[in-house]
């Protein structure tokens, strides 16, 4: 058993609005370029788990959030990845 | 008529809540969630920050064993009634359907609004058409679904703000029900407007529907 580092990032579907992101967008990033079409706000958490491979720990990570509801899958998406 | 007001850790509206029910049911109690048992004839979850709101509102209290009894006695058809933080945590365990975000400006709104209750097939059909003047004060109201015209179609929707949306929620909902009609979810504070010595006592109206009949 080994610890890895899984990454899970929980950031809003489309079909809600992301305030947040238009106004980083509007109000910040605006001032330096206008190439940056549109920005999502997300939550991330890091989880350090005992795993025997990567492989395992990002499943082990994805039954955790889907059973728990740590994201909404009405209105979040759910990334992971080990890093 | 008995009713539980539960409390979690961060709840805060449980002695207003206590007080409105009171001045219809005598039997009304205060009930900490992980004493709360399946005898009641009603249940009030109340608003406030349950678990500091952390990871997302509701969603800690919506993963306790007490939602999990009140999913069964929704279930029987007894009567729930979630405000704010409430409304949050039923949605969360998905005893109602949607979602609540951040509120369109990004910013926490207190204040008096209007909502009209609209023709629905909850327990508060007996005051449907009727517009009432209700504070607010949340973060997170912002309601959104994937399945609007179910809610439209199966009379789900409760309660719509009028002249303006305060949160950005879709066609302005300020609460909803479930398909039988015996849990409600709402974001205003009907419990903080039960005498005009409050601004409104339309809110009395919403706790009569709920802790009378």
């Amino acid at each position: 058993m080994k610890e890895y580092e899984v990454v899970a990032i929980i950031k809003g579907k489309p079909l809600a609005k992301d305030p947040e992101g238009e106004t980083i967008k509007k109000y910040l990033v605006e001032k330096k370029t206008n190439s940056v079409k549109k920005i999502r706000t997300a939550k991330m958490l890091v989880f350090y788990i005992q795993s025997n491979s990567e492989k395992e720990a990002a499943e082990e990570i994805k039954k955790i959030c889907n059973e728990l509801r740590i994201f909404n899958p009405l209105s979040h998406e759910l990334e992971v990845y080990v890093k | 008529m008995s009713i539980a007001i539960i409390k979690f850790p961060g709840t805060q509206c449980e002695e207003e809540s206590l007080r409105a029910c009171r001045k219809f049911d005598n039997d009304s109690r205060i009930v900490y969630h992980t004493d709360l048992e399946e005898k009641y004839d009603a249940y009030f979850i109340p608003g406030g920050w349950s678990y500091g709101d952390h990871l997302r509102a509701g969603i800690i209290a919506a993963n306790t064993e007490c939602m999990g009894i009140i999913k069964k006695e929704a279930q029987k058809g007894k009567k729930i009634l979630g405000i704010c933080n409430g409304f949050q945590i039923l949605c969360e365990s998905q005893i109602l359907s949607g979602a609540l975000l951040r509120n369109e400006s990004l910013k926490f709104v207190c204040k008096f609004v209007h909502i009209k209750i609209e023709e629905n097939c909850s327990f508060l059909n007996k005051i449907n058409k009727q517009v009432l003047k209700i504070p607010i004060a949340h973060g997170e109201g912002r309601f959104v679904t994937d399945n609007l015209e179910e809610l439209e179609k199966n009379k789900i929707i409760v309660a719509t703000y009028q002249n303006e949306n305060p949160n950005g929620s879709m066609n302005s909902i300020a609460g909803i029900c479930n398909k039988k009609g015996n849990v409600v979810g709402m974001m205003p504070h009907p419990e903080r407007a039960v005498d005009l010595v409050l601004g409104s006592k339309d809110g009395l109206k919403i706790i009569e529907c709920f802790a009378k009949y």
